[in-house]
């Protein structure tokens, strides 16, 4: 039988990252696929590549659909050779009803004029295939931005099918999902598997991936590393995901020795973040930890995991209910905005270092002054030849490559390794007792990165507390003299030097470990073990 | 029982938040309708109009007074529901008054090529925002805002900076008033064929098999047709309806229709709700966009082109001033969101009627000018606020 969809030595690369190397790949029909890696493998340049997103032209290697090869110029172009995406981001329009939706593209008309009523009793005859009697519950004349996350994506997976599609992408589906609507999505994909279409499943929870799967594309750097079938073992797909060398760069120098008895430069206790969208649920629930001075603590977990929402609920940025107490230097701080956090000395590198971080049209001696610039001024002006030293000084301390020594050039002719400098170097002068990194070397070169984790353990040795919310693990292992892994915003567990291993950081972040046979842990704090994610939107 | 996984998953864990899903309905319509019945009933009575307010004279006159806003107005709101805005739609209406005057006076052509002309200039520059906003991504707000200054200045140009009067008599039949049979033949078609389509609508759906049209739905829409019409005889069934209001009318329904009816239409909420979701479903986005863009210098140019005729004539420098902005002011109060994806032509045809009337009302109150243009931006704060505040009660 051909294969639903192949992949034939797919390669990609974007200007200085090879994305994708010699990728190949069968889909069969009636076949659920896993495929997972960690953030960066290069799971979703695949998808954009087997969707269209990625024009055929720039990528090498071949698509064959139906054993035909193929070359997609656009999505439209995949999806009628039935390759549709059910994003992450769900592709829906909030403002128009369900059966506006589902037929959004495709609507049944004559000279331009939309059949209402047909078109109406189509999406009703789709929906009855797809989820059944339950469809009859789903009103059609309803806006979608008024149903919840999971009947959205079932929604999406109908639309998919609307359009006969033989492969469906699936990319993270049930991040947003309650138990309820986790159940009623994969019935509907066993069901659609039986009919003999086939499935890309993406995932970080493995234990999605063995109930479902029928074999797991394991992706690392590009590549294709492995095709296990789906009954294997959790660990062995962490070790797939991960591999066992790691770099130079990875090494760290020594671990330092920490001063745990002293009061604690950063306390949280009990940390609350809400859901942005979904009243009731949180990003971040009952989380507790400390950080003492010198010490770097990372913040590790898949993507959604609530690493960045503990950073900004710390910063005073994020935009939900935050509830627990926050102490720096045992004293409780209240944090409502950049101001509080900025007053209780409390700095933050954001993970999006273009956006948020710098000004990129301002000067180099501008942005390092930028977080100053409220004090020290009299009457609200700025001193120039003070600010110029003061950016001299920094950039010398802190060894910024700039174009040109005094500090004025633009911070966006700069290296990526030396703008995060200077979003540092712009902290320093407030001399902050708690430096949050978010993804500090995210799309840095391998050098600057270097220097940048020497820059961070200087400022630890300095007496500075560092949390780290990182997605690179090496990264986390060099730098953290302690590692909180996070999953689904719970902490599932703790992992002191030597016992933060990738595969023990990996096992904690996908749940893959039981408390018996998580191997290689000896920390107090372990002792409660990861906790089960609480269900708050499943149904009685 | 089954219906609770469908409400949303918010609902199950807080009750606080619970909301039953609503299915679109007709309702803003009439509440903006009732509000339109609400300011004319005010009017009516309040001793300061003296009783001139509702005659059929000062409605006859707020009716032609608005026809040119009402017709810019329906192009606005296409633009905005894509996320768009044309700054430009007065300097266009001045310009294409100008091109249009220019054939007749300069050069004596026939009216029909005069017309044509100046259409043709509105849908080059329609496709000329489009190609700028569509294709180069530029925003809707800069791109118009040029065109804002170099339209008025290219009119300037043409006319040497003079006024052009007069239009030519066939020309200003643009103007005239229809004879009173003519007036009953099109409303009562009109009426007719609206039933008409919506008793077929509420039939087809049952032979379809679906969920019947509310009886409630069914009769407002029905009774909404009859109101209108009967709205319209009244006033103009016994001296004839004026060719403005008629265009304007068939612009209306047209933009209703498109809007309404049509996958161009059904396209433009998708772009204005969600652009990508709109260009992951195959939709060319850029393509509708530069229709859009081309419908408005087309609805610009006959806008300018009733104006002319209406004053008899072209001021190149004043013509059509600032009417972008009442027309987004209508389009404002008339319920279309400025972020798009959400609002309707009916809307706009009843926030134009409200702006008509808050203007001919003040006017008969003897409110001071500059107060009224005090009391405009008030009332634009107010419907925004109404808007902000129906949204923010949703998410």
């Amino acid at each position: 039988m051909n294969a639903a969809a192949e992949l034939r030595g797919i390669s990609k690369t974007f200007p200085g990252v090879r994305a994708l190397h010699e990728v190949t790949l069968a889909i069969a029909p009636g076949e659920v696929l896993g495929l997972v890696g960690e953030n960066g493998a290069g799971k979703s340049t695949l998808v954009k590549i087997l969707s269209g997103v990625y024009p055929a032209g720039t990528y090498a290697g071949q698509i064959l659909v139906g054993g035909q090869p193929r070359a997609f110029h656009s999505v439209r172009a995949a999806r009628a050779a039935g390759i549709a995406v059910v994003h992450q981001e769900l592709a829906l329009v909030p403002e128009m009803t369900v059966a506006e939706n589902l037929l959004l593209g495709r609507e049944p008309a004559r000279w331009g004029l939309v059949d209402a009523a047909r078109a109406e009793a189509t999406a009703k005859a789709l929906l009855e295939t797809v989820l059944g009697a339950d469809a009859r519950a789903l009103p059609l004349d309803v806006p979608v931005g008024q149903l919840g996350v999971g009947v959205q994506q079932l929604l999406e997976i109908a639309r998919a099918l609307a359009d006969d599609a033989r492969v469906i992408v699936l990319d993270e589906p049930t991040a947003a999902l309650t138990a309820g609507e986790i159940d009623r999505l994969f019935g509907l994909v066993r069901a659609r598997r039986a009919a003999g279409a086939a499935f890309v499943y993406i995932s970080h929870r493995l234990e999605e991936i063995a109930a479902l799967c029928d074999r797991v594309a394991i992706m690392r750097d590009g590549e294709l590393v492995e095709v296990v079938a789906g009954a294997a073992s959790p660990d062995r797909i962490v070790e797939g995901m991960t591999g066992k060398q790691l770099g130079d760069v990875h090494t760290r120098a020594s671990h330092r020795v920490i001063a745990t008895d002293a009061v604690p430069v950063l306390a949280v206790e009990h940390l609350a973040v809400g859901h942005p969208s979904l009243p009731g649920r949180r990003v971040v629930d009952d989380l507790s930890f400390r950080v003492h001075a010198g010490e770097v603590v990372a913040l590790a977990g898949a993507m959604g995991s609530g690493r960045t929402a503990t950073l900004s609920a710390l910063f005073g940025i994020a935009r939900t209910r935050v509830t627990g107490t926050i102490r720096v230097d045992g004293e409780a701080v209240a944090i409502g905005s950049p101001r509080d956090a900025i007053a209780a000395r409390i700095a933050l590198v954001p993970e999006d270092r273009k956006g948020a971080g710098l000004v990129l049209g301002l000067s180099v001696a501008d942005n390092l002054g930028l977080a100053t610039l409220a004090s020290g001024s009299p009457f609200g002006l700025v001193d120039e030849a003070r600010a110029e030293l003061a950016a001299r000084a920094r950039a010398t301390e802190l060894a910024i490559k700039m174009p040109v020594a005094d500090g004025s050039a633009e911070v966006a002719t700069l290296s990526g390794g030396n703008q995060q400098k200077v979003v540092l170097g712009k902290w320093l002068a407030l001399a902050p007792r708690v430096l949050l990194l978010d993804e500090p070397t995210r799309g840095v070169d391998i050098g600057a990165k270097v220097e940048i984790y020497r820059l961070v353990e200087a400022l630890a040795a300095a007496g500075h507390g560092v949390v780290l919310a990182s997605s690179d693990l090496p990264e986390v292992i060099r730098l953290a003299d302690r590692v909180l892994v996070l999953r689904e915003g719970v902490l599932a567990g703790e992992l002191v030097g030597a016992a933060s291993t990738p595969l023990a950081i990996m096992q904690l972040a996908v749940g893959a470990a039981t408390q018996a046979d998580r191997p290689a842990v000896e920390h107090p704090a372990l002792a409660t073990g990861p906790r089960p994610r609480p269900r708050e939107g499943a149904r009685a | 029982m089954t219906l609770v996984p469908f409400t949303t998953s918010t609902a199950a864990s807080t009750p606080a938040a619970t909301s039953t899903p609503k299915p679109r309905t007709d309702r803003n319509a009439w509440a903006m309708a009732a509000v339109l019945g609400l300011m004319w009933a005010v009017l009516a009575i309040l001793p300061a109009t003296r009783g001139v307010f509702l005659t059929r004279t000062n409605l006859a006159a707020l009716f032609t007074q608005s026809s040119v806003l009402l017709v810019v107005a329906v192009g606005m709101t296409l633009v905005i529901l894509i996320r768009g805005i044309d700054l430009s739609v007065g300097a266009i209406v001045a310009l294409t008054g100008t091109v249009a005057a220019l054939c007749q006076i300069e050069a004596g052509i026939s009216t029909p090529i005069a017309i044509a002309a100046a259409v043709t200039v509105g849908a080059a520059i329609g496709a000329w925002h489009g190609l700028w906003v569509g294709w180069l991504g530029v925003p809707a707000f800069v791109v118009t805002l040029a065109g804002f200054k170099a339209y008025r200045g290219a009119a300037l140009v043409l006319s040497s900076a003079k006024g052009l009067a007069p239009m030519s008599e066939s020309f200003n039949r643009l103007a005239s008033t229809l004879p009173i049979t003519v007036t009953w033949v099109i409303l009562l078609a009109a009426l007719a064929g609206g039933l008409a389509l919506t008793l077929r609508d509420a039939s087809r759906r049952i032979a379809l098999g679906l969920a019947p049209t509310p009886r409630a739905t069914l009769a407002g829409r029905l009774g909404g047709q009859l109101l209108v019409v009967g709205l319209l005889l009244a006033i103009f069934g016994a001296r004839g309806i004026p060719v403005p209001v008629l265009v304007a009318g068939a612009v209306a329904l047209g933009g209703v229709g498109l809007t309404r009816r049509t996958r161009f239409g059904r396209y433009l909420y998708a772009i204005g709700g969600n652009p990508e979701a709109a260009r992951l479903s195959g939709i060319a986005v850029r393509t509708v966009t530069v229709q859009v863009y081309m419908i408005m210098g087309v609805l610009a140019a006959v806008g300018g082109l009733l104006l002319a005729a209406r004053v008899n004539g072209v001021t190149p420098g004043s013509q059509g001033n600032l009417l972008e902005l009442d027309a987004v002011t209508a389009v404002v109060i008339g319920g279309t969101s400025l972020a798009g994806g959400r609002g309707s032509v009916v809307g706009t045809v009843l926030g134009t009627l409200v702006f008509a009337t808050l203007a001919n009302g003040m006017n008969h109150l003897r409110i001071d000018s500059n107060w009224q243009l005090i009391c405009t931006g008030a009332i634009l704060l107010a419907a925004v606020l109404v808007d902000v505040l129906s949204k923010g009660r949703r998410s």
